[in-house]
């Protein structure tokens, strides 16, 4: 059994996910991370909310929790507010994450409260069967977009920067090392985190825009994805279509949540004490 | 020595949440219950417990359920277009079967409606609001006493039967200043489930009709906790048999365990002819009103239901073998007076006072209607 | 006295929510009766009509709105139009005799017409002393609570440093009715 396998319920198995689905490498990525950082299962909590990446955490080991749709990190705030020193992990889709859930995650971000969010990319919503997502490129044709896709697609980065979130990061399943380095980075940074991760649903998306197999569709992601650095040498014209990678914010000053409020609030509300009602 | 002093329903709610154990509070603000909130906001850090203001109400029961999950006594405070966004969480709570407390201090609707008018407008989202079939405990205190113990009561509850427990309040009484006597801590009931140590995985494993231990995250044990519908490990399962146990448990630990559950109020029942059912801000003006119907020598009488849900039932039907009339006086347009019809016989006269305009009924109103029905 | 019923009618910023809350403490906490007080607001608390009713009993008190009003101070005329009904036929009624012009129909009501809001203004030095001014008008008229209760509480009650401005608004609520 290696490192990263006591971190994975197999009696849980099968998954719900098809042949190919780049889930499956982002719940290994996320298992070596928690093997690399030598976590007790039971000091960990994975929540999620609804769809294929909803159904993630019952295959994790550890305490884990499957929730309402976009709701995920309403439950992890609650979660890590009552145990602070545990390590909470949101995982979302794209529908999950900025569509309906898309309140909570701004919030997270403004908050800065230290759950770690994984948002799995894959551009569509795939376990109800290809509708399309915030997430959708435009132009691309799925259930609901049957002429083509008219609205333009939230950009994670650009929104999660605006919203202050202290980490987010951006990686793809074609390159699990790497993929597996920032999602640890993540864990060990205090604050709020999103790890955006390029997926592929060539069932679900490839299917209706000519990537059915997970080999085109994985060749499509490496394609639209480059290095920041890279990516800055493009002209702006160029830059519009393609995905930066890494770590675009890492903010380590601004302070946690939890940590504000319970060493911050607490001792001045109990030494000053607002005048309390009779 | 217990203290006599004045304080606002809401605060009352507060104050007696903080007694029963409450340790973590997520709220959105609405009229009529802010003042709940506030109050959290300013007590629960100088008590070490935790407070937050979610971004909604959605935001604010899912907090709730996290923190239960995470060995914490939580509350959450709203008023009626902030308990339909709770819907959903009500049934995530009952699904995995949390226990948290909701107050919902019940202003005219539907929509935004009458924000600053009382009603009791949700005695039936209450119940229902929620898709799916499940259990549901919804308490509805009437009088200041009442508040403090049956906020404390609907902790122990949801703590005891694992499940949401629903506090309902109307805006007259949240945001009335009262005379009240807070209890002296020990003298009443707080129920502390003591740490359950999670052995294996057959987290929901139980008898039909049996009390659940609590469980929650964190006991040495990882644990999965689904929305979906579950085996006794907690795995999504969806096989007939399985579902079928799993549905009769959560609803057996309720309905096997009413005389625990259900609470009432009984004024002059004995030889009423005329039964006044009533609840809530309802009930002060129906008690007014059978006190005056006695002193003119009207066989009234008022049951007060304290537990709305589940409804009180086999009580009702033991004074319709007596009392033949029952009069329904509620703030909407007609909603408990549905369960009164469909458990009294044949031969009970079934009468309402009904309206929700904003306007309690006084006791004169309440006296009229008892009067022309007695006759 | 059995029950005894108060209404306040102002516009919203007015001071009767804090008139009330300071007459069911004194009621209930130094004269150990029962009392509740019930506001009736608008959506703004500034500026829209406004009523608070307040009930001192004996007993355990029922029904929490007034029914049969005993005493009702109003500053303004349309909180007066619209909440004088309920008052029984000896009421007491005193009203702001510069904001309430158009009275009605007065004749089973003993009526004070005085100028609380200017002599609040003038006397007291702050329109915020009129929650104050109005208790004391109260206490007065009804001696539903004792003035010694009345002053302790206030000195118990006013916020450091305003203390003097408080007792002088006792004052000028004293003297407003002769």
């Amino acid at each position: 059994m290696r490192d990263y396998e006591k971190y994975i319920r197999y009696r849980t198995f099968p998954t719900p996910w098809c042949p190919g689905c780049g889930d499956g490498v982002i719940l290994k990525s996320i298992a070596m991370a928690f093997a690399e950082l030598n976590l007790d299962p039971d000091d960990i909590v994975v929540v999620a909310g609804i769809g294929c990446s909803g159904r993630m955490p019952t295959y994790f080991n550890t305490n884990t929790l499957h929730t309402t749709h976009g709701r995920a990190l309403t439950f992890a705030t609650g979660i890590k507010l009552a145990k602070p020193e545990k390590l909470v992990v949101v995982i979302s889709g794209d529908g999950d994450a900025t569509a309906i859930g898309g309140n909570h995650l701004i919030h997270a971000a403004r908050r800065n409260i230290g759950i770690k969010m994984i948002l799995i990319n894959n551009g569509i919503y795939g376990m109800t069967g290809g509708q399309v997502s915030p997430l959708t490129p435009p132009k691309f044709f799925t259930e609901t977009t049957p002429y083509g896709n008219i609205e333009p697609h939230f950009n994670v980065r650009e929104l999660l920067t605006a919203a202050k979130a202290t980490f987010v990061a951006r990686e793809t399943v074609n390159r699990l090392m790497q993929l597996k380095q920032v999602i640890k980075k993540s864990f060990q940074h205090k604050g709020f985190s999103v790890v955006e991760v390029m997926s592929n649903c060539h069932v679900n998306l490839g299917r209706r825009n000519k990537m059915k197999s997970p080999l085109v569709m994985t060749k499509y992601i490496r394609d639209i994805t480059m290095n920041m650095a890279d990516f800055e040498k493009l002209p702006p014209e160029e830059q519009a279509p393609k995905y930066p990678l890494g770590i675009f914010v890492q903010d380590t000053q601004r302070l946690e949540y939890t940590d504000l409020y319970y060493n911050h609030i607490v001792p001045v509300a109990q030494q000053t004490g607002v005048q309390g009602e009779k | 020595m217990s203290q006599r002093k004045v304080l606002q329903g809401n605060i009352i709610v507060a104050k007696a949440a903080l007694a029963a154990g409450c340790d973590f509070f997520a709220g959105y603000p609405i009229t009529p219950s802010s003042e709940i909130a506030q109050y959290m906001s300013k007590e629960m850090p100088k008590m070490e417990r935790t407070f937050i203001q979610m971004e909604d109400e959605i935001a604010s029961l899912g907090a709730c359920i996290g923190a239960s999950l995470a060995g914490r006594k939580p509350l959450t405070a709203t008023s009626g277009p902030g308990f339909s966004l709770m819907q959903e969480h009500i049934g995530m709570a009952v699904m995995a079967e949390v226990p948290v407390v909701i107050v919902n201090v019940m202003r005219g609707g539907p929509s935004t409606g009458m924000p600053t008018k009382p009603a009791q407008a949700d005695m039936m989202q209450a119940r229902w609001g929620t898709h799916g079939d499940h259990p549901i405990i919804a308490l509805y205190p009437a009088f200041s006493d009442e508040i403090f113990s049956e906020t404390v009561r609907a902790f122990n509850l949801a703590e005891k039967y694992w499940n949401p427990v629903i506090l309902l309040l109307d805006e007259v009484l949240g945001k009335a200043h009262m005379d009240v006597e807070i209890p002296e801590p020990g003298s009443y009931e707080v129920f502390w489930e003591k740490t359950h140590e999670i052995k294996d995985l057959n987290i929901y494993d139980r008898k039909l009709g049996e009390n659940p231990p609590r469980i929650d995250f964190f006991h040495g044990y990882p644990i999965h906790i689904d929305s979906l519908e579950h085996d006794a490990h907690g795995w999504p399962s969806f096989d007939a048999k399985t579902v079928d146990k799993m549905q009769k448990l959560r609803m057996q630990k309720i309905y096997q365990n009413l005389d625990d559950i259900i609470k009432y109020k009984e004024y002059f029942m004995d030889d009423a002819e005329v039964m006044v059912f009533s609840f809530g801000i309802s009930a002060r003006g129906a008690l007014a009103a059978v006190k005056t119907a006695r002193e003119q020598g009207i066989k009234a009488g008022l049951f007060q239901a304290l537990t709305i849900w589940p409804f009180p039932r086999a009580a009702l039907q033991e004074r319709f073998k007596k009392t033949k009339k029952v009069l329904t006086v509620e703030m909407n347009m007609g909603q408990m007076k549905y369960e009164v019809e469909r458990i009294a016989p044949c031969d009970v006269e079934k009468q309402t006072l009904l309206r929700a305009n904003g306007m309690p009924f006084s006791p004169a109103e309440v006296l009229d209607a008892i009067k022309e029905f007695a006759k | 006295m059995k029950k005894y019923e108060i209404r306040y009618g102002a516009v919203g910023g007015q001071g009767i929510i804090t008139a009330g809350a300071l007459l069911v403490d004194i009621a209930v906490e130094m004269e150990n009766k029962f009392a509740i007080e019930s506001p009736t607001y608008t959506a703004a608390v500034r500026g829209g009509p406004t009523k608070v009713d307040v009930i001192i009993a004996d007993e355990k008190i029922d029904f929490p709105h007034a029914t049969a009003i005993d005493f009702f101070l109003c500053t303004d005329q349309r909180p007066y139009d619209i909440y004088k009904q309920s008052l029984k036929d000896d009421a007491i009624v005193v009203v702001d005799s510069h904001l309430v012009r158009e009275l009605g129909d007065t004749r089973h009501w003993k009526v004070y017409q005085v100028p609380i809001i200017n002599e609040t203004k003038v006397g007291a030095g702050n329109v915020v002393l009129t929650s104050v001014v109005s208790l004391a008008v109260t206490q007065k008229l009804t001696h539903i609570i004792t003035y010694e209760h009345m002053l302790a509480h206030i000195r118990h009650w006013a916020p450091k440093g305003t203390v003097d401005m408080n007792i002088k608004a006792i004052e000028v609520g004293m003297n407003l009715i002769k």
